[in-house]
């Protein structure tokens, strides 16, 4: 029969507590992702701008993109990983941007009934909704800013003119992606430290 | 000691009592579901003690676990089930009573 006394019971409780705290705290790095999808299709862009004959530039950086997202995730989890229901709902929300984006673009494409402008309000939205979701599920005040970028640059979309359009969606890319993934890759780092 | 109405001191259930296990149940309160390495990490345990406190829970019926493949490499997720959460809660009553807190 156990008879413990008054401070290992607090200890129990105090153990209880601590290892509640600690799985609900997240070792995992998601900065590179925004960096990825941030860089990658500025590199699209260019090469678009570079080479514009070639069609080639959006399906072969989509697909790099894919296959290093994909890769980098299974070395995540290879370093250990625990779900929670935040994780996989923002998880849910990313995935189904990315697969949003694709579908647009494929039926955009394959239909020929390409209005420029509207794509790209459309690409923005979807960027600036999944922030949005994001900031509130997460109650994050970083990314509500991103997602604010995205949302001004989907709203700038409707009035610009057509060819500063590539301009603004690059410029939406470095500060709503690129430099939020910056940001939250030094703070990943600088917790680890 | 403080003693329930019945003038008895409240049950401890002994699989929930162990310190590892008890570390995992709380660590697995907060999540879906979580594999061997990061149970480990947050424990700070051994492969082989882990390992079979972990046996002893899911011999309990209070963690569950699947086996699936990441790439090629077999990984068990483990997760608390109701039991596991109600046999936690359970333990927990029972500390507090021991403190002679109110319920």
């Amino acid at each position: 029969m156990w008879e413990p006394d008054q401070s290992e019971i607090l200890d129990r409780l105090r153990l209880i507590e601590q290892m509640m705290t600690e799985g609900r705290r997240t070792t995992q790095r998601w900065g590179w992702m925004f960096l990825l999808w941030g860089i990658g299709p500025l590199v699209a862009m260019w090469w678009e701008y570079a080479w514009p004959d070639t069609a080639l530039a959006w399906p072969t950086v989509t697909l790099a993109c894919i296959l290093v997202n994909g890769a980098l995730m299974r070395v995540q989890r290879r370093s250990g990983e625990a779900r929670t229901p935040t994780m996989s709902a923002v998880g849910a929300v990313w995935a189904s941007a990315g697969v949003a984006v694709l579908m647009l673009a494929l039926a955009a494409t394959w239909s020929r009934a390409l209005d420029l402008r509207a794509l790209y309000i459309m690409f923005l939205a979807v960027a600036a909704v999944a922030h949005t979701a994001c900031a509130l599920m997460l109650r994050w005040a970083a990314q509500f800013f991103a997602a604010l970028v995205w949302w001004a640059a989907a709203w700038a979309a409707f009035i610009l003119p057509a060819p500063q359009l590539r301009l603004l969606a690059a410029a939406a890319l470095l500060a709503g992606n690129v430099a939020f993934g910056v940001w939250l890759t030094y703070r990943e780092w600088h917790a680890r430290e | 000691m403080p003693a329930n109405e019945t003038g008895t001191l409240p049950e401890i259930d002994p699989v929930v009592h162990g310190p590892l296990r008890l570390a995992v149940l709380s660590l697995l309160i907060g999540v879906d579901s979580a594999d061997f390495k990061w149970l480990r990490d947050k424990t700070g345990s051994t492969d082989g003690n882990l390992g079979a406190n972990l046996a002893r829970l899911e011999e309990a019926r209070y963690i569950a676990v699947t086996k699936k493949f990441i790439g090629r490499k077999p990984t068990s997720l483990y997760r608390l089930t109701p039991a596991g959460r109600k046999a936690l809660a359970a333990y927990v009553a029972a500390l507090r009573r021991l403190l002679g807190e109110a319920l």
